[in-house]
């Protein structure tokens, strides 16, 4: 069973300690997605309990529930399934009624379509329109030929 | 409280789509920049619900992730010709990001819970204010984790989602995610630990 350490040390709101000291680096944190939006820390210091790691393995799935049985463990164990009968309940939660019909209403008329910048987009010219638009780039030469040899 | 009823909360369920759910969004999508707008509602039926517990976990307010929950597909169907992979992974980032906009811009003491918001299925009277009362206290504690943390655990716990997934979702590694979730449930069993162990 391979599980990370969590440092119990550590604020969770995610700021550093008051005292100096070196603070782990976590390279892992800073790798965020180009689309994801970092998330804002907020100023809760809230001290850490020490869990131990079977329960975190259970927790995750990796351990059954006859792993953590033990009298050592029995605190957690009551815990988590405490929470667990409401984290259950929430996970039956749905939408509000008549959210999709709110949702449709409010959409935009217009369709969706790609927006492509003017640079990008494609420039369709029939034949003639290609020969005035020549025509007078021509002429918009001589005439500013014309003006600056005087 | 039965122990044994808990394997249920480590359970990981099946979050993201199909690879044939995937294909049949990708077609809707299709029918839907084609012009049949209405189509759009099944894809707002078939994700609305994961959606909605997402932005209620973070938020904390079923007006809120109601809110959240409009603007994101709004914006969805304004730039669904944008649309490239997944389309449950990319309208569960604009959710996910609705969020933290959210948070970032609300004050601590804005964050309100309110319990007549919220469903009641129990049993008794007695039953139903127990329950709430923890419901009350979990929404509180969730409310006090660093937004990071919160998000890890909703995804985890409430969602039910494997680390890969939230990996995949949130462009973060496995054992980033492991570390967040681990630390959120330290610091939930020290807000709660005193009043429900």
């Amino acid at each position: 069973m391979m599980l990370d350490e969590p440092n119990p040390r550590e604020r969770v709101d995610g700021r550093a300690e008051p005292a100096a000291r070196p603070r782990p680096s976590r390279p892992a944190e800073s790798v965020m997605p180009i689309q994801a939006v970092p998330m804002p820390d907020r100023e809760v210091p809230i001290e850490l309990a020490r869990t131990p790691d079977m329960v975190h393995a259970w927790l995750d799935g990796e351990l059954s529930l006859s792993a953590v049985r033990g009298p050592e463990w029995a605190r957690h164990v009551e815990f988590w399934s405490q929470v667990d009968q409401d984290v259950e309940e929430r996970r039956q939660i749905h939408a509000p009624a008549g959210l999709v019909e709110r949702i449709m209403a409010a959409l935009p008329e217009a369709s969706p379509r790609l927006v492509t910048p003017w640079w990008g987009r494609r420039v369709t010219m029939n034949p003639v329109a290609m020969a005035i638009l020549s025509a007078g780039l021509v002429a918009l030469g001589a005439a500013i030929g014309a003006t600056l040899r005087r | 409280m039965g122990i044994s009823h808990y394997p249920s909360a480590v359970k990981t369920t099946a979050a993201s789509a199909p690879p044939d759910q995937a294909e049949a969004d990708q077609e809707i999508i299709a029918r839907v920049l084609a012009g049949r707008r209405e189509d759009f509602a099944l894809l707002i039926t078939r994700y609305g619900d994961p959606l909605y517990r997402h932005a209620l976990g973070m938020t904390g307010s079923p007006d809120v992730a109601e809110d959240i929950l409009q603007m994101s597909f709004i914006k969805a169907y304004q730039h669904l010709a944008e649309v490239r992979g997944r389309f449950d992974a990319w309208v569960f980032r604009i959710v996910a990001n609705g969020c933290k906009d959210w948070l970032k811009n609300i004050r601590r003491t804005h964050l309100s819970y309110d319990e007549d918001d919220q469903p009641s299925g129990y049993a008794t009277p007695e039953e139903d204010l127990d329950r709430t009362e923890l419901r009350t206290d979990l929404d509180r504690a969730l409310a006090a984790l660093a937004p990071s943390l919160r998000e890890a655990f909703v995804m985890k716990h409430v969602e039910g989602r494997s680390y890969e997934e939230m990996a995949d979702l949130l462009g973060t590694t496995v054992g980033a995610l492991k570390m967040r979730v681990h630390r959120a449930r330290e610091a939930l069993q020290v807000l709660l630990e005193e009043k429900y162990a």
